[in-house]
């Protein structure tokens, strides 16, 4: 895809505005909110870097409402039994618009928990690679991908990033 | 160490003294005497495709190397330079070329593991045997499309050693190719997370907001411990609904499904197969979808594609875990396909099982809280002993056991209870 080599501050601002509403949903526990932040047949996608360095990358993928509600729906089950609190600090925010109008963004994404037994600590980091889309309500995922920095992952990913 | 563990229960009966997800002295003892003395899996052959391929693992704290020769031969060494001892790779896998080169002072063998490059070898003296420095080998065979390697292995053929195992697991890793791997370490016993493999009691319980969608699957299966110290878990449920899962997600979550919108994740796999009976299905109702669980002594699991589903997947998974302490070890899991399957088939089964398994596999979420809670709870005075005493038929289980029975890990703790007190 061709991009624009287009970076106003009001761009990423609108983007900033965006993954914080985006983190929000996630550290109050609003999965509906979550999930709608996503187009109908958006995609989140969740990777390391080289996990797998002979086959290609292991993506957990979630395709359209169906498969974004039904992690939505895994993850905040999960999480009302293992009662957990997090912090999305999403950063280094960079967006760019692209030819066919969609939103090409990045950032950098470190998620800290707090559970029943442990002190707050830091989980795990990465990036964002993104395309955004603007509706009527604002501005939604068409993709949102995760990569990870680790290769080898905490035990309790049953988290949404 | 040359004592035998003086348990407080004998393990073989299914009460099992709690100290062995405790003790540093017992963890020891399994590295000594279960890790160094079985065959390990360590790869797929299809990992090792070209010469030069190399995959790396640890066993008993030890790091092996298992690569391919120009001869096509699969061989495992010690993964340490003969010099100095330094690993001579510590990537997990890839691509050697034609030299495996210390970074250190440079020492280079072969695929064959000679010593073919000491710099400045004059200095050690005309007498220096570069024969006495190769690799030191580790013993390796393949069992069908599988890769075990052994430092020391008390039962010299892996086939002897996979026992009743071997003609269950051949047709289900023969033609399978890797398609995607994810490791991760939690904060539990290493033997937590293999006996849950080998127990579906659990699983309409742990696994509850999936299980939903799955009433009944425990009514009928079997449970069948397979020597020396391997099992088999079988189980068949009914077609997928996933109408019914939809109301039972949004009951567990508060996630809003009353849209229609129905749940597509691992549901997909079966739920959107092509309409109708299997290929070659003869007529009447179609059969139950049945889905195996296979663990090999001590620390591999196999969970091969559901039988009869109406795509008649076969791909499916394999799975190590390793310890890293008492209360800590480390999973490794790859997903494979059929060797014929094409890309988007393979990136569809990878998706559908990666959506279960992993580190944020919603099944082994799951498994891993419950690997934690045990490891808390064990360690305390609460109780002496585990129990594994469900069916009570005498023997093995098998055909005739219940799935929930748990056979399979008394099996497990038979071999494993021999292991350990082997002073030889």
């Amino acid at each position: 895809m061709s991009t624009m080599v287009m970076n106003p501050a009001g761009l990423r601002s609108e983007v900033e505005d965006h993954y914080a509403t985006y983190a929000l949903t996630m550290d109050d526990k609003r999965p509906n909110a979550w999930v709608d932040l996503f187009l109908a047949a958006g995609v989140y996608a969740v990777g390391t870097h080289n996990n797998v360095s002979t086959t290609g990358m292991w993506w957990y993928t979630d395709r359209g409402l169906g498969a974004l509600k039904e992690r939505a729906a895994y993850t905040n089950g999960y999480l009302r039994h293992n009662p957990t609190r997090t912090l999305h600090t999403i950063t280094n925010v960079r967006a760019r618009e692209t030819d066919d109008g969609l939103i090409k963004s990045e950032a950098y994404v470190v998620l800290y928990v707090t559970d029943r037994v442990e002190v707050s600590r830091f989980h795990v980091c990465g990036r964002y690679d993104d395309l955004l889309t603007r509706t009527d309500h604002g501005l939604r995922f068409a993709e949102h991908r995760v990569v990870l920095d680790a290769e080898t992952l905490p035990g309790n990913m049953g988290v949404l990033l | 160490m040359s004592v035998s563990p003086d348990f407080r229960t004998d393990l073989a009966t299914g009460v099992v003294d709690r100290a062995i997800y405790t003790s540093e002295e017992i963890l020891a003892l399994e590295k000594e005497r279960i890790f160094a003395r079985t065959w390990r899996y360590a790869c797929t052959i299809r990992d090792l495709r070209n010469p030069g391929d190399y995959f790396t693992l640890s066993v008993a704290d030890q790091p092996v190397l298992v690569i391919r020769g120009n001869d096509g031969e699969i061989r495992a060494f010690h993964n340490a330079c003969s010099h100095r001892g330094a690993v001579l790779t510590d990537e997990r896998c890839g691509n050697q070329g034609q030299v495996l080169k210390c970074m250190y002072h440079a020492w280079s063998f072969n695929l064959k593991g000679d010593l073919t490059g000491v710099p400045y070898d004059e200095g050690y003296g005309p007498g220096f045997d570069r024969g006495a420095y190769g690799l030191k080998p580790v013993a390796c065979e393949t069992f069908h499309d599988l890769v075990f390697v052994a430092l020391r292995p008390t039962v010299p053929s892996l086939t002897d050693f996979l026992g009743e195992m071997a003609d269950h697991l051949a047709p289900y890793v023969q033609g399978i190719e890797p398609i995607g791997r994810n490791s991760w370490i939690y904060d539990g016993n290493w033997k937590l997370w293999h006996e849950n493999f080998r127990d579906d009691y659990h699983a309409e319980f742990t696994h509850r907001s999936i299980r939903d969608l799955l009433a009944g699957t425990t009514a009928r299966g079997w449970n069948w411990g397979a020597a020396p110290g391997h099992s088999v878990l079988q189980w068949a449920f009914p077609p997928l609904d996933p109408p019914k899962y939809a109301r039972a997600l949004q009951r567990f979550s508060g996630v809003d499904f009353s849209d229609g919108t129905m749940p597509v994740g691992w549901s997909s796999m079966l739920a959107q197969g092509p309409p109708g009976p299997p290929e070659g299905f003869a007529g009447g109702e179609p059969p139950e979808i049945r889905q195996e669980v296979l663990a090999v002594f001590p620390n591999l699991d196999i969970q091969p594609g559901p039988k009869d589903t109406p795509r008649g997947m076969k791909a499916g998974y394999l799975q190590t875990v390793t310890p890293l302490g008492v209360n800590r070890a480390r999973v490794d899991i790859t997903v494979y396909s059929d060797v014929e399957d094409d890309d988007a088939t393979r990136q569809e089964q990878l998706e559908n099982l990666a959506d279960t398994q992993g580190s944020w596999g919603k099944l082994s979420c799951d498994d891993t809280e419950a690997a934690a809670r045990c490891q808390i709870g064990v360690r305390g005075e609460g109780g002496r002993s585990n129990l594994f005493t469900r069916g009570v038929a005498p023997g093995r289980g098998g055909e005739s056991a219940d799935v929930r029975d748990e056979y399979s890990q008394r099996e497990f703790f038979r071999v494993y209870q021999q292991y350990l007190r082997d002073e030889s």
